[in-house]
């Protein structure tokens, strides 16, 4: 339905503006895309990701290809000239493991028989692509889904817009695809995989047929054809099959086919492992057999480390950080798997190995993750686009800029490895397919500074860049029993040491707003969905490997919570991590919960009407017994309790956490919130973008739940626009990764550093009911600050050195 | 060449766009169609309707307005007022019943709606502009209604949060409850048979007209005595019968919602004034638990014996054109999906027909709108054009 508003001009208005614009658009897009003449990018900083380095100079491309390249290149008259003076060029960044351009059905589809050929499933109209792009992405590599041992051909495609899919083609048969263990737990399961394989990889090589290989039927998918045969190949030929080099059985079988190709060397076999016994035998099978292998997975290398680094065979590495529903085989990776194999010595690239396609646009998130885990950021660049480049088997056109290659590149407005960088601009064969305004900041990937192992009792520090209220301001920090005592331009006191840490930044211990700190059994009661009466710091456990690492992420300040599954949950806390008295504030706010977590149908409420009417209850002091059969005296001492804590959020001492993520949640919440006047905080609301106006007015705070993949687009804008109104933003999660990875995914979508680093800091220090001077740096608070690579916002940074009450945390007692 | 050729079209919308803002501007407009259909008196043939700000001003065979007035003439057009849903559950969020209890009169639509679902646009296309967000029948005292418009700003929409108190005469609340079926758990729910459903609602009854302590008992008590309406969702004969029953027991006077069987007893509904509110009309097999037989000409039978009559559940312009191809007349049928609802839900004041001071909720037809192909020009809801989509199209601007 469309409406005219007899009330106001302002919809004919736009609408008169949208008319306009899809007139004018026929005129913009007139010249075809693919078409654009020689362009010549100046005044760049450019990565090549070759002998020749990087350098600040001039690029011209022409014909789809970089003509020439070089620092001070001349420009030849008459051509489109891009000032692209402090921006930087790195080559097109590839995915090594997507799905991107795959219908739904070829997701899911593999099988043990080989026949497939993933381009079968490429649908070139999909529109996901867009989005990768914008990160920079000019290249993916897809492949018939890992659940088969040996599933077919994956190939190596752009990120461009296409009209068929050779367009879309830059390697039709890549590798083909294979896996041990993914499907099966035990060990026998993956031996008798890999016998499977190994046996009909001798067959092939001694010229014998190598039979069937894992069964007949189809592991999952659709891809069984309708005659009763094994599957066909589908529309898309290149010209016909080529011969068979195996003797042909009545019934043509691709397998032998594929397995030839893979034992001359044709193209690699990219085997999917996890599991250390299983990488150890696909070392020994690539050896003793001299086939090319690309290893990828690989959650836990254990014994088999040193063999994978002295093979010399390329892995693909990836997801580093878990951004969706984790599949079971990567359910039990060890932490530091990552930092294990990389630096092993092995060629590696990185992938998403994302479920949908338009999650390889997390590949710079990855990658920031990588830098976050200790990898140097020229390594990570180079894993990105050279090493993927080779270990795809397209080195000789894409992964460095060179005179000759194909011009696919990628235009940052700084530290291409830090997601919150905008994209200037994508080049996919000389082709621009994203462009975009946006003013370059500093190129320099951060590196860690020199820091001591040990801190006397008074002390100095001095920063380029000081976390002061939102703001990074040169300032030395005096600090002495434990507390700051000057913040200043210069030092106080002459005869106390100055620790000059350059521009790292100095920022203070980072807060989760709301955490479980992995905790999550002790946390949860579900007797009564009235748990008024318990408080989380009760059950706060500050050994687990969550808080350890929280501490090593740089978060020292934690709202800790009761779950979610009661309609009044509890007492949330706040801790001070690692601190001599962690527990900061026992009560700090009430938790309520309007999401379907605290509706169950065997206890009241099952219903979001049932939740409200019980917080109305509850709010208003009806609830004055409790429906547990207990000793008169437990139940007294219950009611009191329920009562006490429900009476400080009502007079305003503690503010009330109302969970809420639906529109209906939302505007209950605001509801209670206004009507009791309460203190009020929403927790994780993602349809949020209809109340901002009522949350401003109300001056409620919103805890921001990490980003799920399946909101990406939308809820770190909302959040962006939230604070653009004046709404605290604060962040919550269970792993800093995350927490940060939602804060800079905001200030990419328009939040400003400001407010997304108070956000992290002192505002959620405010919101939670803190100390006055936690998680903020002021004369008179504790010396509680973490010592970072670069700005907390930036997902490559990663904490070097961690003070708490001016001492320095012991590294080791925070390892896992 | 390609470039005048756009500056001439962009000059040309510019000019278009132009009138268009200048017209949606005005506060006052004056529709004139060849029918208006006031559900006062007589059709008007032809008729005017005077809109300002959202409310209906004026409306007559010709209506004297300032000078400076837009006039619209809309043509061979039948106007009616939006189309009015009884009883629906469109817009519920979070569960439309708390089931773990069997009497939840606290039950509130109104603090459950999702303003922006996407089955308010699907209403509003087929000319419903208000409805009554009902809760569901799991529970013997399901709750409170709420009425809102299917279209506008959240703030405007709410006509009457405290609407119709829901009860569940039929077998709904009974099904699945099985007594000591399910040792394992503490949680026993009543009722497990129809009688149990009389029984809690006959006790409920009693302990709040004797101002027995009872949860909710003041709202239940107020409900009986006319503070609200007080629908039932009732199909069958022998609810309905204790329908009529209970009304007589606690002298209070029930609205039977779903009816289905009510043409088996009509006269009887007619001479204990019960008005019933049917739908949604189909025959598509028994309904319910109760695998009742609703026939075609049921809404025929009991407007002829003088029951008052309404239609609801989703389809109402369907329904409507059913409903008078197999017996209803033309004016009552009209009447059912317009005037008739907004008396039982008592918010006749506000919307249901077309007079000066009501909300200026219109429905424009191309012709005559009981005729199945006759297409709905637009839907107005406060004033405000909400026209059929193009196809492909979408406007963002008013995304419900």
């Amino acid at each position: 339905m469309t409406a005219i508003r007899s009330g106001s001009g302002l919809t004919s208005f736009v609408g008169f503006f949208v008319l306009i614009g899809v007139l004018l658009l026929p005129c913009g897009a007139a010249t075809p895309a693919g078409e654009s003449g020689p362009i010549a990018l100046t005044g760049a900083l450019i990565h090549t990701l070759t002998e020749e380095g990087t350098f600040v100079g001039n690029l011209v491309v022409r014909d789809g290809k970089i003509e020439a390249i070089g620092a001070d290149l001349p420009i030849p008259d008459g051509i489109e000239v891009i000032d692209l003076t402090g921006y930087t060029i790195v080559p097109g960044l590839i995915d090594c493991r997507s799905v991107l351009w795959l219908t739904k059905a070829a997701i899911r589809e593999s099988s043990s028989r080989g026949a497939l050929s993933i381009l079968d499933g490429v649908d070139p109209w999909l529109s996901d692509w867009r989005e990768v792009s914008r990160q920079g992405v000019t290249a993916v590599s897809v492949q018939p889904n890992d659940r088969g041992s040996l599933g077919g051909h994956g190939s190596v495609l752009r990120v461009a817009p296409a009209r068929s899919v050779s367009d879309l083609v830059i390697l039709d048969e890549a590798s083909v695809q294979s896996s041990l263990g993914i499907v099966g737990r035990s060990s026998r399961d993956r031996f008798s995989q890999f016998e499977r394989l190994r046996k009909a990889l001798e067959a092939v090589i001694d010229g014998r047929d190598p039979g069937s290989l894992g069964g007949s039927a189809p592991t999952t998918g659709t891809n069984r054809s309708p005659r009763g045969g094994p599957p066909q190949r589908g529309d898309f030929r290149r010209g016909g099959r080529r011969p068979q080099r195996s003797s042909a059985p009545s019934q043509p079988d691709r397998t032998k086919e594929l397995l030839q190709e893979v034992v001359d060397g044709d193209q690699p076999l990219r085997l999917e492992v996890h599991h250390p016994d299983a990488l150890g035998w696909a070392i020994s099978l690539a050896t003793e057999l001299d086939i090319d292998l690309v290893l990828e997975g690989i959650s836990d290398p254990g014994r088999a480390l040193s063999r994978l680094a002295s093979s010399g065979i390329p892995v693909v590495v990836g997801p580093i950080w878990e951004l969706g529903a984790i599949p079971d085989h990567r359910k039990k990776r060890k932490d530091g798997w990552f930092t294990r194999v990389t630096s092993s010595g092995s060629r590696w690239a990185l992938g998403t190995f994302g479920s949908e396609g338009r999650s390889s646009r997390f590949l710079r998130v990855q990658a920031a993750a990588a830098v976050a885990e200790g990898a140097k950021p020229e390594d990570v660049l180079c894993a990105l686009t050279k090493s993927a480049a080779e270990i795809l088997g397209v080195g000789d056109l894409l992964g460095t800029l060179a005179e000759g290659k194909q011009a696919d590149l990628a235009v940052f407005a700084g530290n291409p490895l830090d997601p919150a960088t905008s994209t200037r601009l994508v080049m996919s064969r000389g082709q621009i397919v994203h462009e975009s305004e946006s003013t370059p900041g500093p190129a320099t990937p951060p590196t860690p500074v020199d820091f001591p192992s040990d801190l006397p009792t008074a002390y100095g520090i001095h920063s380029e860049r000081v976390l002061i209220e939102g703001n990074f301001r040169p300032a030395t920090m005096m600090v002495r029993e434990g507390r700051i005592t000057s913040l200043g331009a210069s030092p106080g006191e002459n005869e106390i040491r100055i620790i000059d840490v350059g521009s790292a930044p100095v920022v203070p211990g980072l807060v989760a707003a709301h955490s479980y700190l992995g905790q999550l059994e002790s946390v949860t009661d579900d007797t009564e969905s009235d748990a008024s009466q318990f408080r989380s710091i009760d059950v706060a456990d500050l050994t687990t490997p969550e808080t350890k690492g929280m501490v090593r992420g740089g978060f020292l300040h934690i709202g800790f919570a009761p779950s979610s599954g009661n309609t009044s949950a509890g007492v949330m806390s706040t801790l001070h991590l690692e601190a001599t008295d962690p527990v900061g504030n026992a009560t700090s706010c009430g938790k309520f919960v309007l999401t379907d977590s605290a509706r169950s149908r065997d206890r009241y409420p099952s219903s979001l009407g049932g939740q409200i009417n019980l917080l109305e209850e509850i709010f208003s002091g009806r609830t004055s017994e409790t429906r547990l059969h207990l000793p008169m005296n437990a139940a007294a001492l219950l009611v009191a309790d329920r009562k006490k804590n429900v009476g400080a959020v009502l007079s305003g001492d503690r503010p009330a956490v109302f969970a809420a993520e639906s529109r209906a949640e939302i505007g209950a919440a605001l509801d209670l919130i206004e009507r009791f006047k309460l203190r009020g905080a929403l927790l994780g609301p993602v349809k949020v973008i209809d109340f901002l106006d009522r949350i401003r007015s109300l001056d409620v705070a919103i805890i921001a739940r990490p980003v799920a993949p399946e909101d990406y687009d939308s809820y770190p804008a909302n959040l962006a626009k939230a604070a653009a109104r004046g709404i605290r933003v604060v962040f919550a999660g269970d792993s800093p990764a995350k927490i940060r990875t939602t804060a800079a995914l905001a200030v990419e979508a328009g939040m400003t550093e400001e407010k997304a680093l108070l956000g992290l800091t002192g505002t959620a220090a405010d919101v939670l009911g803190m100390a006055a001077g936690t998680a903020r740096l002021q004369v008179g608070g504790p010396a509680s600050f973490v010592i970072w690579t670069d700005s907390p916002l930036n997902l490559g940074a990663r904490p070097t050195s961690i003070v708490v009450e001016g001492v320095i945390v012991d590294e080791k007692k925070m390892k896992p | 060449m390609k470039l005048a050729f756009s500056i001439f079209w962009g000059a040309l919308f510019a000019v278009l766009a132009f009138f268009w803002t200048d017209s949606s501007q005005a506060r006052s407009i004056l529709y004139k169609a060849a029918i208006v259909h006031t559900m006062t008196g007589n059709p008007l043939q032809p008729g005017e309707v005077f809109v300002q700000d959202g409310k209906i001003v004026a409306v007559g065979k010709s209506v004297v307005v300032p000078s400076d007035t837009k006039v619209v003439d809309l043509g061979d057009v039948t106007l009616l007022p939006g189309f009015i849903d009884a009883y629906s559950q469109v817009g519920l969020a979070g569960g439309s019943d708390e089931s773990t209890r069997e009497v939840t009169p606290g039950f509130s639509t109104a603090n459950v709606i999702d303003w922006k679902d996407v089955n308010f646009r699907e209403a509003l296309a087929e000319g419903t502009t208000t409805l009554a967000a009902s809760p569901g029948t799991q529970n013997v005292i399901a709750g409170i209604s709420c009425v809102i418009k299917t279209a506008g700003t959240a703030s405007m929409r709410m006509i009457q949060s405290d609407g119709a108190l829901l009860l569940s005469l039929c077998s709904d609340p009974a099904q699945g409850n099985r007594s000591r079926s399910r040792p394992d758990s503490i949680y026993i729910r009543q009722p497990t048979n129809r009688m149990g459903v009389v029984w809690i609602l006959r006790s409920a009854f009693d302990h709040a007209s004797r101002n027995l302590p009872f949860e909710s008992g003041a709202m239940i008590r107020e409900s009986l005595q006319g503070k609200r309406p007080v629908f039932s969702v009732s199909r069958t004969t022998y609810d309905l019968n204790s329908l009529l029953a209970l009304g007589e027991e606690f002298s209070f006077s029930p609205v039977a919602v779903g009816g289905h069987e009510a043409y088996k007893m009509a006269p009887r509904l007619s001479k204990a004034k019960v008005p019933v509110i049917l739908g949604p009309l189909s025959t598509g097999g028994g309904q319910g638990p109760e695998e009742t037989e609703p026939i075609w000409n049921q809404a025929g039978i009991l407007s002829r014996a003088g029951v008052e009559l309404a239609l609801a559940g989703g389809n109402l312009l369907t329904q409507a054109r059913f409903a008078h191809r197999f017996g209803l007349t033309r004016e009552l049928a009209l009447k059912a999906v317009t005037r008739q609802p907004a008396e039982l839900l008592r918010v006749a004041d506000r919307i249901g027909s077309l007079a000066p001071g009501l909300d200026a909720d219109l429905v424009a037809f191309d012709g005559d709108p009981l005729e199945f192909t006759t297409a709905i020009r637009w839907v107005m809801v406060d004033g405000i054009i909400y026209e059929q989509q193009e196809e492909g199209g979408s406007n963002e601007e008013n995304d419900l």
